[in-house]
């Protein structure tokens, strides 16, 4: 067993094996490392998207919000509430969380591929009052909507993920006559974007 | 000649039996397989690093101009939000920088706008039918018979025929009503309930909304419509006057 040992017939094969797998493992290790950096630029890239697609849809959101039909069906809410609660004043009503469905699609009649927003809800606390009138024709009816919270979740890939929550608040009034509604003074604030 | 160097090597290696000579082929043979491999990896890094490096300078830059919103043009579309049972439009542009694509409000499309369009756009397919120039996929002209928007998921109907020409929006449009292209000869009218109705469903006394083909102009009824099977006819009754646009949609 010794003269194995002492013998240096061989030797040379040991040395290269080892060599080699301190190669291998040098060379394995920067593959490694190679491949996380470029995982993690996709990544960052998938990432960017879902952020995108969050800001692109929270500014349609808010277009829709403070100046279209978004905005008009919360507000009338509020309105309604009141009228059915005979113009007496509403103070620190909670509403919601009301969950929203959204959906895209392009005017060549394919879907956006990759694109959703999911989760979304909205919930706020009103405040309204009727300054003269009843039912279907108040006069001066101030509504005032607080903490307006619209959060959504923007996903790409599914994989990929940007949650967007939003703090608005509003006040306006309005004059219905006969059911038709006129609204004044309103003013839409973005409060807080997280 | 002097062969003696010659022959000490010869009888160096004799001695050997030639196992030094194995083993160095061996080990230089691994040594130099190892090499390549190892070479090779290394190059592989380099050039998934050099990747995620241009990579990232690139998203950077898409980064930057997307932020700037400096595409012009882009594909229109539309947002539709559905909340409370209240379906809400807001057109899009979507646009693409590179690989990152964003879009950006362009303006509320009111159900009034959109259910004219669809009318409109339908009325114009209906056309082409009646002149022969699309068939219903069998090579089949249209023969005058009516057409309902219950059958037009099913290709090689005329009803497919207008229905898959639509853009997303007024397909989404129709997909939420009931629909009808009724008429004979030439002259022809479209007809649209307000609620969807399957192909099991029936109802009377539906609200129904109708297009004049020959005028263009729109109209719509109280109540009176029959639906039967998803199918809508026209028997409407209290009508409003012919205008050019429904300003009672849904």
């Amino acid at each position: 067993m010794k003269e194995i040992f002492k013998s240096k017939k061989g030797i040379s094969i040991p040395i290269v094996m080892a060599v080699a797998v301190i190669l291998l493992v040098t060379g394995g290790t920067v593959l490694y490392a190679a491949s996380g950096n470029l995982s993690t630029a996709n990544e960052e890239k998938n990432n960017k998207q879902a952020y995108f697609i969050a800001r692109s849809s929270l500014e349609v959101i808010d277009e829709s919000l403070q100046d279209g039909a978004l905005g008009a069906y919360i507000k009338n809410l509020v309105l309604e509430d009141l009228i059915s609660n005979g113009g007496s004043q509403v103070k620190d009503k909670s509403w919601g969380p009301i969950q929203a469905n959204v959906k895209f699609s392009q005017d060549s009649g394919s879907s956006i591929s990759g694109f959703s927003v999911k989760n979304m809800e909205i919930s706020f606390i009103s405040d309204a009052a009727a300054g003269t009138g009843t039912g279907e024709n108040l006069q001066n009816a101030t509504v005032s909507i607080n903490n307006l919270v619209v959060s959504f979740k923007a996903v790409y890939n599914s994989r990929e993920s940007y949650g967007v929550k939003a703090k608005y608040s509003y006040s306006g009034y309005a004059n219905i006559v006969d059911g038709q509604k006129t609204w004044g003074s309103e003013e839409w604030t973005l409060v807080d974007i997280e | 000649m002097d062969f003696g160097g010659h022959r000490v090597i010869l009888k160096k290696l004799k001695e050997k039996k030639g196992e030094l000579l194995i083993e160095s082929v061996v080990s230089f043979i691994i040594f130099i397989v190892v090499l390549a491999g190892v070479t090779a990896v290394v190059m592989t890094s380099v050039n998934m690093n050099k990747e995620a490096g241009t990579n990232a300078a690139k998203l950077e830059k898409e980064i930057k101009a997307a932020e700037n919103d400096t595409v012009t043009g882009g594909t229109g579309g539309i947002m539709t939000i559905n909340i409370g049972g209240k379906k809400i439009l807001q057109k899009i542009k979507i646009k693409k920088q590179e690989s990152l694509v964003y879009f950006g409000g362009n303006g509320a499309e009111t159900q009034q706008e959109l259910g004219d369009e669809t009318m409109s756009d339908m009325a114009g397919y209906f056309q082409d039918l009646l002149s022969g120039s699309v068939t219903d996929g069998s090579g089949n002209t249209y023969t005058g018979e009516d057409i309902f928007g219950v059958d037009s998921h099913e290709p090689g109907t005329f009803g497919y025929e207008i229905y898959s020409r639509l853009t997303g929006s007024e397909k989404d449009f129709a997909d939420d009503l009931s629909w009808s292209v009724l008429g004979s000869g030439g002259a022809y009218r479209i007809y649209f309930t307000l609620s969807h109705y399957g192909s099991t469903d029936s109802a009377s006394n539906v609200r129904v909304y109708a297009f004049d083909g020959d005028t263009g102009l729109y109209r719509y009824s109280q109540t009176g419509t029959e639906v039967e099977n998803g199918q809508v006819y026209d028997s409407g009754s209290y009508w409003s006057a012919w205008g050019s646009s429904v300003d009672e949609w849904q």
